[in-house]
């Protein structure tokens, strides 16, 4: 492909049209200066040419004027060996795509849409993506031929089936057998059908539908064995089920059987025991007629023994109360005795009574008497005593009433006032007199009511005294006042004052004159109470017991009225009166021990008249009882009679007959008695608890039997239903399209695997072919290099993938095309373009596009590189897009971007 | 004279995966061939028509199938059949197929011994059945026909029907319900008709024991299948006379083409089945392919042989043959496709390195091939070469059989043939 010309209408800095071109054959430099969108322009022209008209994405965002939402429309007009045409796109708004052919000379649109961006797909060689703009790997050709600004060292693979391959068998001149590569390509594309390129199952492929319809008979299989296992599980549950519902019914047939026999022996046993109850009560019954009668006959006995017995009793319960009789009698004798000789001991104790209570009132009479006497004499002593007192009391009355407190306060007052009177002397005024002649002084003392009068001796000093003032009235001379002016003096004047005047006060509070006469009467007051405290405690004695002496004459005054009332009623004879205290308190004494002994001779009778009156009680008692014993025992004797007679008329045919009877009567019952326990078999007792037992266990075994019975048949049930599915000829029928997939899926992976496997075998060949053919490429590419930087020491080696391994003298040592500088890189892959292009030339006209592509290579070898392009001009049309139009003067066909008027 | 059709090994729902969906014939074949037999019973006025096991292929058979079986004896009241369960079809109670309910109303003329009886067949002559109630057993299921026998008037004419393999040394796994070789005898029976082993075999226990063989083959191996016994039994003590009355529908075949002497093959092949042509529709033939060849006689003779098995109920091809290029034919693709000889050779080294394929029979070598003067002679692929070859299309080199290695050739040169025209 070579292009005629490119037209843009907002594209980059390009918001009104602009027209590339036309683009010479041969050598065409695009010369201006930076962001003037030289490579906008191409980049544009790209995405006309390779991209669908409905691409979004950025990259054609990126292609839109910058801040507007204008929709980039592109046309491209260019040639393949097939003709001429004219793409036109717009994208992202409205996008449109219009293919044109120049015939006849205009363009003839011929298909639109995607019919249009499929044509120039076709006519370029070019692929699309999965998504997305496309990239230099989808362009054809051109991917490789066109060194991208910032990109000149970046070369696609050549795995792609239509381009790289046709570009590595053009390079490495491997004419590919067109047999063999139409076989390849058959057996890719059935290899395809069945496996992925990563050796996957294709969905949808015969491989993938026979994996599948196996796997779903595999599942419809592996459900069917398992119901079929069910079966045999139920199968053999049923089995198990009948096995034990079996073994039940055995048991219960058996255990029935036990049952029903235990049943038949408690139902006989029972009967036996209900017999030999009815036997053992009649038993019973004989045996208590036999004990009655034999008890009947023991009474008779034991009631005739005790006729005997009571008679002989009644005998002697009437001599008993005769002598009880005789007894009381003799009682009542002795009581009478003693009652008769009471009257005397208590006579006697009367008399020696009365005779203690005479002497008790004469010695109390002499006792009053003498109690009197002194009591009078008391008085006497009493009365003297209080006179005394009464004569001290009235000395003390009449001495001032003062106290030993009173007297110190005077004490006290006076000290002061001798205290203060001394200290204002000592504050005081002193005068020295001393007169040329005797004279008199009249001192009139501030303390002084009257002046007082001191003689003046001459010629001698007389200093007088005085506290604060002092009065001198000298005679013939005159008065002298002399006064003081101090403070301190003044108030001790003034306390001197106070103090004399409260002494006063004391003083004549007492009434005394001074301090030492209170002295003096306090003492004589001292002495008088003391007289006074002695005769006070000489009265105490005679008072005794009496508060006062009044107490004491009323007490002697009571005690003469006692004395004299009881003469009055004693009235002491004279030989009373004669007797001496003494003897009345001998005769007192005496009597007082003859009245208890009296007492006592009393009592003792008493006790010994109260015991005869017990024994007579009981005598009395005694002869109840005899008496009572007597008429008891006759009516006993009457009772045992009657009984005797009721026990003999009981019996006609007499008693001995009558036991002999009951006798026999009890040993029939007590035969059949025996003879019925001996048919009740052993254990008979427990015979209704075992047929209980029996039964319970009998029912327990028909609730399993019943529920084994549901298991077998739930089984039974389940088995048929399963039995009827026609599990194994379901299971057959999927067998057998297990194995027709199974079949189908081996051929279809064998036929798979041999196309793989026939196709990779080929291509391996083919690579290898190829591999047998880099020598020459690479010798062509190193006479290039060589040509362009004029080293011809190193070679140029490729891979196998006809990718640049790297420069070196041999492939072993070679530096790798990633470690070369970017300069050389960029040469190298100029080279290798050159020669894919030279190669692409052969069939149609290529365009080889160098985007800036030479910047880092020095002049020298720009100059040889210019050479080489100018060579190839003549068959390729080669386009130089440069910032640096100075180093590509005089070169080829200068191209401008040029606005196209609207 | 007491006279009965013996029959076994029915095998009704029988499965035959190797054929796929077309099993369905063969079953369906079975029944025609049951019907036959009751005809020939009716044909031959038989007293009773003894089936001795395994009328079933297995208790899990579909109710159509036993229903049309039931009918196929409804047909003929006037016979007594008598069924006894084999080991394919026990008796195991309400899941096997003797209590679906075309069994629990079959008509009276079928009788099911679903437990060891005894059953009066009429003038003085009894039959004594011994089922089977499991698939595997070590004992001897005619034991039960003799304590059945014990029983019965000595002079009574017995005879034993049960199933089991019997007893002959190193022929038969022990719990395959061993039938002792005097079996018949030892219980005092006239005739013991048993079943199990597919092939007919009489003469056992002085002619009173006898194996009738499936009446309907199975395999190709079968040679001696196909047939019911006709018994006739004079009098108790008397030996039975037993005759083989073929009742099959279906005859197994199995040819063979070999390449080695192909036009031998061909001639034959071609007789044989024009012979068989009549009864294709009744035939199941098998043509097995050997030898090697070049790709188009391969496929010549393929399409020719596939061709001629169309007719065929069932036709089966089993191709075991081997593509080889002929010294001319070698040669001619060295020189025009060199490329492609060498990826035949790759084939050879494959199929050596391929393990357990270090004898096979390589091909001819074409790593000395004349290769166009820009090709330089290939090496032959080494392991590594090959695993790296294998690895993306994850194909597994152990896996790989010269069955496939043929495949592959074929594969190669067929589509050769197609794209080169």
């Amino acid at each position: 492909m070579i292009l005629h010309a490119i037209e843009l209408t907002g594209v980059g800095r390009f918001r009104e049209t602009v027209r590339v071109g036309p683009f010479a054959c041969g050598l065409n430099i695009l010369a201006a200066p930076n962001e003037a969108g030289k490579t906008t322009t191409l980049r544009a022209a790209a995405r006309a040419l390779f991209d669908k008209h409905t691409t979004k994405g950025e990259e054609l965002k990126s292609l839109q004027p910058a801040g507007t939402d204008l929709a980039p429309r592109i046309a491209v007009e260019f040639e393949t060996g097939a003709g001429r045409y004219r793409i036109e796109k717009t994208f992202l708004q409205s996008p449109r795509s219009l293919f044109k052919v120049w015939q006849s000379g205009a363009w003839q649109p011929v298909a639109e849409a995607d019919a249009a961006d499929q044509r120039v797909q076709d006519l370029l060689h070019t692929s699309l993506p999965g998504r997305g703009a496309t990239r230099p790997e989808h362009w054809g050709f051109l991917g490789f031929l066109w060194a991208r600004q910032g990109e000149p060292a970046a070369w696609p693979g050549l795995d792609d089936a239509a381009v790289g391959q046709r570009i590595r068998a053009r390079l490495a001149r491997v004419e590919l057998d067109p047999v063999i590569e139409r076989l390849r390509g058959r057996l890719g594309e059935a290899a395809e059908a069945l496996f992925t390129s990563t050796g996957q199952v294709r969905v949808g492929g015969a491989l993938r539908q026979a994996e599948d319809d196996l796997a779903g008979i595999e599942t419809a299989l592996a459900a069917l064995r398992q119901t079929r296992t069910d079966l045999e599980t139920v199968a053999q549950r049923h089995r198990q089920a009948e096995a034990d519902v079996a073994q039940r019914e055995r048991e219960h047939a058996e255990r029935e059987l036990a049952a029903v026999t235990l049943r038949d022996q408690a139902s006989a046993a029972e009967r036996l025991r209900g017999e030999l109850t009815a036997r053992q009560q009649a038993l019973g019954a004989a045996q208590e007629k036999l004990g009655a009668v034999a008890a009947d006959e023991a009474t008779l006995t034991k009631r005739q023994a005790a006729v005997t017995a009571t008679q002989a009793a009644l005998a002697a319960a009437e001599v008993a109360a005769q002598a009880a009789e005789q007894r009381l009698a003799q009682l009542r004798t002795r009581l009478d005795e003693l009652q008769a000789a009471r009257p005397e001991y208590e006579s006697r104790l009367h008399a020696l009574r009365a005779e203690l209570q005479r002497s008790q009132a004469l010695l109390k009479l002499r006792q009053f008497a003498v109690m009197a006497d002194a009591l009078a004499r008391q008085v006497g002593k009493a009365e003297a005593a209080a006179a005394e007192i009464a004569v001290l009391e009235a000395k003390r009355n009449q001495l001032p009433a003062l106290t030993p407190p009173k007297l110190r306060k005077l004490e006290e007052l006076a000290e002061s006032e001798r205290t203060l009177r001394a200290r204002l002397q000592a504050l005081g005024l002193t005068v020295e007199l001393t007169p040329e002649r005797e004279a008199r002084v009249a001192v009139r003392d501030g303390g002084l009511p009257e002046p007082r009068w001191q003689a003046l001796p001459a010629g001698e000093i007389t200093r007088l005294h005085s506290p604060q003032a002092l009065d001198l009235t000298i005679e013939g001379w005159g008065s002298i006042a002399i006064r003081s002016g101090a403070l301190e003096a003044r108030n001790a004047a003034s306390e001197l004052d106070e103090a004399g005047r409260m002494l006063r006060e004391a003083l004549q509070e007492t009434g005394l004159a001074s301090v030492d006469a209170a002295r003096e009467a306090l003492a004589a007051r001292r002495e008088i109470e003391a007289l006074l405290k002695a005769a006070q405690s000489a009265l105490g004695p005679y008072l005794g017991e009496h508060a006062t002496i009044e107490a004491l004459r009323a007490a002697a005054a009571g005690a003469a009225r006692r004395s004299d009332s009881l003469v009055t009623t004693v009235q002491p004879t004279g030989e009373e009166q004669a007797l001496g205290l003494t003897e009345i308190e001998a005769a007192e004494a005496r009597l007082t021990e003859a009245v208890p002994a009296a007492e006592k001779a009393l009592k003792d009778f008493d006790r010994q008249l109260d015991l005869l009156r017990t024994d007579e009680r009981g005598a009395v008692k005694a002869g109840q009882e005899a008496a009572q014993a007597v008429g008891e025992q006759r009516a006993g004797l009457r009772t045992l009679e009657t009984q005797i007679a009721d026990l003999v008329a009981r019996y006609p045919e007499g008693l001995a007959a009558a036991k002999t009877a009951a006798q026999l009567v009890f040993v029939q019952a007590e035969a059949r008695v025996a003879a019925t326990k001996a048919d009740l078999p052993p254990d008979f007792e427990k015979l209704p608890e075992r047929s209980k037992r029996a039964a319970a266990a009998l029912q327990q075994l028909v609730d399993e039997l019943r529920a084994l019975r549901t298991q077998r048949d739930q089984a039974k049930g389940t088995l048929e239903t399963l039995g009827g599915q026609g599990l194994y000829s379901r299971e057959t029928e999927l067998e057998e399209r297990k194995a027709e997939a199974v079949l189908r899926r081996d051929a279809a992976r064998t036929r798979g695997w041999c196309a793989r496997l026939a196709h990779d075998l080929i291509e391996h060949r083919k690579q290898a072919a190829t591999r047998a053919a880099l020598a020459p490429l690479e010798q062509r590419l190193t006479a290039a290099l060589s040509e362009i930087t004029g080293d011809t020491t190193r070679q140029v080696f490729l891979d196998e993938a006809l990718q640049i391994a790297g420069l070196g003298r041999t492939r072993e040592e070679l530096y790798a095309f990633e470690s070369l500088s970017q300069g050389t890189k960029e040469q190298l892959l100029l080279c290798l373009r050159i020669a894919v292009a030279q190669e692409l030339a052969a069939d149609e006209p290529q365009l080889l596009i160098l985007d800036d592509v030479l910047v880092n290579t020095d002049p020298v070898r720009q100059e040889r590189i210019l050479d080489v392009l100018t060579g190839l001009s003549s068959r390729l049309q080669i386009l130089i897009l440069t910032c640096h139009p100075d180093r590509y003067r005089g070169v080829g066909q200068a191209i401008a971007l040029q606005p196209v008027a609207p | 004279m007491y006279r009965l059709i013996h029959s076994a090994d029915w095998q009704m729902g029988a499965r035959f995966a190797q054929f796929g969906a077309r099993g369905g014939r063969l079953r369906e074949a079975r029944l025609v061939t049951l019907r036959r037999a009751l005809a020939l019973a009716r044909d031959h006025a038989a007293d009773a028509f003894l089936i001795a096991g395994d009328l079933f292929e297995d208790n899990q058979v579909d109710d159509s199938l036993v229903a049309a079986v039931v009918d196929c004896f409804r047909a003929h009241p006037e016979l007594r059949v008598f069924l006894l369960p084999g080991n394919h079809d026990p008796y195991t109670g309400p899941d096997c197929v003797w209590q679906r309910r075309a069994f629990l109303a079959a008509p009276a003329n079928v009788h099911v011994f679903r437990e060891a009886g005894v059953v009066e067949l009429g003038d003085g002559a009894f039959l004594l059945a011994s089922p089977l109630h499991q698939k595997l057993s070590t004992t001897d299921p005619s034991l039960k026909l003799a304590e059945l026998a014990a029983g019965l008037p000595a002079d009574a004419l017995k005879i034993g029907l049960t199933h089991g393999a019997l007893a002959i040394e190193a022929k038969h796994q022990p719990n395959d319900f061993p039938i002792a070789l005097d079996a018949a005898s030892r219980a005092g029976l006239d005739y013991l008709a048993i079943g199990h082993w597919h092939n007919w075999l009489a003469d056992m226990d002085g002619g009173r024991i006898v194996m009738p063989g499936t009446p309907e083959p199975d395999r190709f191996a079968n040679d001696a299948s196909g047939n019911v016994a006709l018994v006739e039994l004079d009098a108790h003590g008397r030996p039975p006379r037993v005759r083989a009355l073929p009742v099959s529908t279906l005859a197994w075949r199995s040819l063979a083409f070999d390449f080695l002497s192909a036009e031998a093959s061909r001639a034959g092949l071609a007789a044989t089945m024009a012979e068989l042509a009549p009864a294709a529709e009744r035939t199941v033939l098998r043509v097995t392919l050997a030898g090697t060849a070049s790709p188009a006689a391969l496929v010549e003779v393929r399409s020719w042989v596939e061709a001629a098995l169309a007719p065929f109920l069932v036709g089966q091809l089993v191709d075991r043959t081997r593509v080889a290029l002929g010294p001319i034919e070698l040669a001619d693709l060295r020189s025009r496709h060199p490329i492609l000889a060498q990826v035949l050779a790759d084939i050879d080294r494959l199929e050596i390195l391929a393990p357990g394929q270090l004898s096979a029979q390589a091909a001819p070598a074409s790593a000395d091939a004349t290769l166009p003067e820009n090709v330089p002679a290939p090496s032959s692929l080494t392991l590594a070469e090959v695993q790296a070859l294998l690895a993306p299309s994850k194909i597994d080199l152990t896996r790989l059989d010269p069955e496939f290695f043929g495949q592959l050739r074929r594969l190669l040169l067929q589509t050769l043939q197609e794209v080169a025209s």
